[in-house]
């Protein structure tokens, strides 16, 4: 309910479908390009995100630490 | 952009050693690994911030975009898997597991309602927290499966009168998700009431907690609007709460 009244009163609708059309519209050779920029990113490439799932799945098993997870996207800004 | 501020920041970093940081970038590259990740952890856009647990079960959401933000979310996940590792519950961490559970979207309205209505021996503390939830509950009843931007002028003022008459009763929500509709719904009963006492009060209540959000300058300069033709029109009210 939050995340869906928040967006009514700041007046911004995010669909996970959005930017999917433009993202069909690029090749996959860009759609690569575009993933690597966004990885290569200060933020991404000075931090010590863990990119794999399985991986960050065992890590938390072991070290018995929460897994905090960011979602985002490289096909649109 | 969380991504230029918040996760670039040294305050992040220092965060960040003591969780485990995930990334997921839904990329729609050919063979992505898990490319529907996002929806399969309850993710509606970007960006999306949960805390899992090592299956990858959600155990927390992020309710501020902040460090600060970053770090209740995960302090609240351990308390959540505290909470449902314990054999017995007392009352008042019942309570907090209820609402936590409600919170990750486990239990529906009619189970947490029932479960917490059942709780005996909570201090007074523990009741008005209780009575806070129901309310909640309540709104989130009201107003489940709706979408704002395609109600009828109709439906959203009888929501909004009835609303209105709980607030008179003494309800009113602190919490952030159940302050919005509460508050909005009566905004446009007030307007149809040409009550526009009531209607500043409950534009102050959201602006108190909603006022500095980002991106939310343009609902409240249309509010005041509203607001200063509806004092145009009609003479002072007897209204307000």
């Amino acid at each position: 309910m939050r995340g869906a009244w928040t967006a009514a009163l700041a007046g911004v609708v995010l669909l996970a479908a959005a930017g999917s059309a433009s993202a069909q519209q690029k090749s996959q050779e860009e759609l690569k390009k575009l993933l690597d920029e966004k990885l290569a990113e200060p933020w991404v490439a000075n931090g010590s995100w863990i990119t794999d799932y399985e991986k960050a799945l065992a890590e938390s098993a072991k070290s018995g630490k929460v897994i905090a997870a960011y979602f985002t996207r490289s096909y649109a800004p | 952009m969380l991504e230029g501020s918040v996760l670039s920041t040294e305050e992040f970093k220092a965060f960040a050693a003591e969780v485990v940081p995930f990334l997921h970038v839904t990329s729609r590259v050919e063979g992505e690994a898990h490319p529907d990740m996002l929806q399969e952890k309850g993710g509606r856009g970007f960006p999306y911030v949960v805390a899992m647990d090592s299956k990858g079960e959600v155990i927390g959401q992020i309710a501020d975009r902040t460090v600060a933000g970053f770090r209740a979310m995960t302090k609240k996940a351990a308390e959540y898997v505290a909470l449902a590792a314990k054999e017995k519950r007392t009352a008042a961490e019942e309570l907090r597991y209820v609402v936590a559970l409600h919170e990750l979207n486990k239990v529906d309205v009619a189970e947490a309602r029932k479960r917490v209505e059942a709780l005996e021996g909570l201090d007074d503390a523990g009741k008005k927290e209780r009575d806070q939830f129901l309310l909640v509950l309540d709104i989130r009843s009201a107003v489940e499966g709706k979408n704002p931007q395609a109600m009828g002028e109709e439906e959203k003022i009888a929501l909004g009168k009835t609303f209105h008459e709980w607030w008179k009763a003494g309800r009113e929500p602190t919490d952030q998700g159940a302050m919005q509709p509460f508050f909005i719904f009566m905004l446009d009963y007030a307007e149809s009431a040409k009550d526009a006492e009531l209607f500043e009060k409950a534009l102050g209540k959201l602006r108190e907690v909603f006022g500095p959000m980002p991106g939310a300058a343009g609902f409240f300069k249309r509010q005041d609007d509203r607001l200063a033709k509806l004092k145009e029109a009609a003479p002072p009210a007897e209204g307000g709460k």
